[in-house]
């Protein structure tokens, strides 16, 4: 009896040893390379305020740049939260997967804005995604803003 | 065209407004980009085809609002917000719209 209670639910059980393990090693690698990232494009300064730079003098140069990332969440952190979900509570699973999500968008506007002295106006934006099965199973973020190009530093 | 998301374009004037300019579009990609990035969410990390779905969604809506914008005269759209959303499973809906106004030098 309960060898075939263990046969029965042995892929899942498989399935989430395994997505716990990708899971945190891709997670891992990420962060790494965000903090790479961010390290590197520190000197280009982003902010949500606009009106600052209305009418703005010394600006030679200004237009829209866009990022946009989608990060997933494995298995185990699905399978958790769904638990989760039931008892209440902060999900903490899932809150990896937003940050990575918007971080990563906020970096590739900034790779797209080579040479600006500032991003201004920035807005984030995302949507949960849903594929596949009809489950909540990624977040897709969209950052946007305005680059400003100085011939002045800011 | 000069676009921007803030009330002008910085370091110039605005001389005449032409009204809200608007574009939308929903895609999808081929469906076994769909299963191989089925198969990758499981497993975790970023999903670089729909990432890259959202990338081309976002032009395409972009080049409908200025194509619109062109029609009425204006030279820049300011003001740009974007709205996102999942139509159906495995398709991007994107929506950008700003304002279409004629700028001069300041």
């Amino acid at each position: 009896m309960l060898e075939q209670v263990l046969i029965q639910y042995l892929p899942l059980l498989i399935l989430l040893v395994v997505t716990f393990f990708t899971g945190r090693i891709i997670e891992r690698r990420h962060y790494k390379s965000i903090l790479k990232w961010e390290e590197e494009f520190s000197r280009l300064r982003h902010t949500s305020i606009g009106r600052r730079v209305n009418g703005g003098a010394g600006v030679t140069e200004s237009r829209l740049v866009c990022g946009e990332a989608v990060v997933s969440v494995e298995f185990f952190r699905w399978f958790v939260g769904l638990l989760h979900s039931m008892f209440g509570g902060a999900m903490r699973e899932y809150e990896s997967s937003l940050d990575r999500a918007r971080r990563e968008a906020i970096l590739r506007m900034k790779q797209s804005a080579a040479g600006a002295s500032a991003i201004v106006n920035v807005r984030i934006e995302h949507t949960p995604i849903s594929y596949g099965m009809s489950r909540f199973s990624g977040v897709e973020a969209i950052a946007w803003g305005t680059a400003v190009y100085k011939d002045t530093e800011i | 065209m000069y676009i921007s998301n803030v009330e002008s374009i910085p370091g110039k004037r605005v001389v005449k407004h032409h009204g809200m300019v608007t574009g939308s579009t929903v895609r999808a990609r081929f469906f076994l980009v769909d299963f191989g990035q089925w198969v990758k969410g499981i497993f975790g990390g970023e999903l670089r085809g729909y990432s890259k779905l959202i990338s081309d969604t976002r032009q395409q809506a972009l080049d409908r609002m200025t194509a619109q914008a062109k029609e009425l005269g204006a030279n820049a759209v300011v003001n740009v917000r974007f709205s996102t959303s999942t139509v159906s499973l495995g398709s991007s809906e994107l929506y950008a719209y700003g304002t279409a106004v004629e700028v001069a030098d300041a």
